[in-house]
């Protein structure tokens, strides 16, 4: 008991001192673990920055800041994961005339981890994203479509576990409903399998088969609406298992990721980073090397020009 | 475990950390599980971003630059000026308006022997504002990435007032050629090209055909009684239009004019 405690100290101060930028000292000397997950979602082929003329975000965005953004954090972090939670096509004339091509390969020279699939990563239909596959040096990682009989038939696969400095991350991904958002033609013979029910099979099987410290679910689903419908939120008071949930769709902006409580009243995060990489989401977690016991500070991160 | 101990040590760093400006809440729960201890130290100062200081990789600009370029050369041609910045909104916008005056106009143009009724859209379908000043091909494609087509709906008058009740429900959709008052959740005083909605005729309607065929939740157009297609490309109709309006002398415009209000 008294582990915890100096642990929750430890935890505090740890993170007290990321203003000062000394962390790894810290971690060195209290025996802490950080593991960096960074984050993006509904990119929506945005890969210059929005023109400078735009109304909302003028000069924001772009896949090179982006990039080196992410790069300078993998040079200041040890143990990073980078995550994308689906509808990475469609929005800018990219899609239309390269057919999600650079986006992939983008993303690969990005070094991202995995990403999820969103409603509009059918729009060339599920053999267009089949097409594409190859351009992805990553795997898409989604629990809920069954693909049998399509292009897409075992080319995802439904959870993966990451091992980051002794530390057990286990990783599946939800998509949206396809039905009434997405033409049948485009989906084809893809089936939607119930996120709630496939949610606490992948969580139950990464926490207690798999031995994972930290359960993260990449969700297409939705933060939140006002209809009773599944989303982030209902996913995350009536899971089990969960810890963070990266979410996309309803294209939100969450600085912090917010804390909402599962169905044994724990803590779990949902995170979103907006839309159309204006955001990188970051959620840090510091995991105590013996228990395991993990704290966790989250910001994100504005792409965007130093104002001239 | 002494939870008020707990409280208190925190207390001590909340304290202390005041003096960095940091730790605006804690949340703090402790059971005996493995993973059931979050402390969540949520920073209310400015951070600098990390970007302050860093530039767009140079390694893929490059290898974006011959993508950028061949879009370029078509997407960058400007087709238009527009009066000022179309957005979208609720119950009606400009850019609403906007995209669904021209689609009746245009279609009433290349179809003049054809009845349309009216015309309606989701505003999910609409990706982007259009710029005040210059409007360029890219702009268009932004709006309307999709390669919807123009279709004719042909409904029955009870399905057209659950169409109509629908627009009402989600508080508003881009109409053109129809006016109605939101009440609650369902419309009335409803006018169909200045005239009342009667329910025992049929209307024809102008829409796009992923509405049409029960995109964004619109399964019941499913029970039509007539589907025309037109060949025309939602986004080739904006194009077209602003060509046009140019070559005129025209700058476009949009305007709002309580076709949809609240009661």
């Amino acid at each position: 008991m008294s582990s915890r405690r100096s642990f929750l100290k430890k935890a505090a101060a740890a993170t007290a001192a990321i203003g000062f930028g000394n962390i790894p000292t810290i971690q060195a000397k209290q025996n802490l673990i950080k593991i960096t997950i960074l984050h993006t979602n509904d990119v929506h082929s945005r890969i210059e920055p929005f023109p400078d003329n735009d109304a909302k975000y003028p000069g924001m965005g772009g896949a090179a800041l982006r990039s080196s953004i992410i790069k300078s954090i993998r040079q200041q972090e040890e143990h990073v994961l980078l995550f994308d939670s689906g509808d990475i096509f469609q929005g800018t004339p990219y899609f239309n005339f390269y057919l999600g091509e650079p986006e992939l390969k983008l993303m690969s020279k990005m070094g991202y981890d995995a990403a999820t699939i969103g409603n509009h990563d059918f729009d060339n239909g599920v053999e267009g994203l089949a097409r594409q596959l190859p351009n992805a040096a990553f795997p898409f990682i989604c629990a809920n479509y069954d693909f049998r009989g399509t292009a897409m038939e075992g080319k995802t696969i439904p959870y993966k576990v990451f091992e980051k400095g002794g530390i057990r991350i286990g990783v599946f991904g939800l998509g949206i409903e396809l039905k009434g958002l997405v033409p049948e033609k485009l989906y084809n013979k893809t089936v939607y399998l119930n996120p709630s029910k496939v949610s606490a099979q992948m969580a139950y099987h990464l926490r207690h088969k798999e031995k994972c410290n930290l359960v993260v679910c990449l969700s297409h689903l939705g933060f939140k609406y006002k209809e009773d419908k599944i989303s982030d939120v209902v996913l995350a008071k009536q899971s089990l298992n969960i810890d963070l949930i990266l979410g996309g769709h309803t294209h939100t902006f969450i600085d912090i990721p917010y804390t909402y409580y599962n169905r044994d009243n724990k803590p779990l995060l949902i995170a979103q980073a907006g839309w159309a990489g204006l955001r990188l989401g970051r959620i840090d977690f510091y995991f105590e090397r013996k228990s395991k016991l993990f704290a966790y500070n989250g910001d994100t991160v504005k792409i965007m020009r130093k104002p001239s | 475990m002494d939870y008020k101990e707990i409280f208190f040590n925190l207390a001590v760093v909340i304290h202390f950390s005041r003096i960095f400006f940091l730790l605006a809440s804690v949340i703090l729960t402790a059971s005996c599980s493995k993973q059931s201890v979050i402390v969540n130290t949520t920073k209310v100062q400015y951070r600098p971003n990390v970007h302050d200081t860093i530039k767009p990789d140079e390694e893929i600009r490059s290898f974006i630059e011959p993508y950028k370029q061949k879009l370029d050369s078509s997407m960058n041609e400007i087709i238009c000026e527009s009066e000022t910045t179309m957005q979208k909104g609720q119950p009606e916008s400009l850019l609403g308006n906007f995209v669904s005056d021209l689609c009746l106009e245009y279609c009433q143009k290349v179809f003049p022997d054809s009845i349309i009724d009216f015309c309606f859209f989701n505003n999910g379908g609409l990706r982007n504002p259009i710029p005040a000043g210059a409007v360029t091909v890219r702009n268009i494609y932004e709006l309307m990435p999709f390669d919807n087509e123009l279709v004719i709906l042909v409904l029955d008058g009870a399905t057209t007032l659950k169409l109509i009740n629908s627009f009402a429900a989600v508080g508003g959709v881009p109409v053109s050629g129809i006016r109605f008052l939101i009440d609650k959740t369902t419309a009335s005083a409803i006018e169909i090209n200045g005239k009342n909605f009667e329910p025992n005729r049929n209307y024809h309607i102008l829409t796009s055909d992923y509405l049409a065929n029960g995109g964004d939740k619109y399964d019941f157009l499913k029970s039509r009684i007539g589907y025309h297609q037109t060949g025309i490309l939602v986004r080739n109709a904006i194009v077209d239009y602003c060509r046009h309006q140019s070559a005129a002398g025209h700058k476009i415009h949009s305007i709002t004019d309580n076709r949809i209000r609240h009661e």
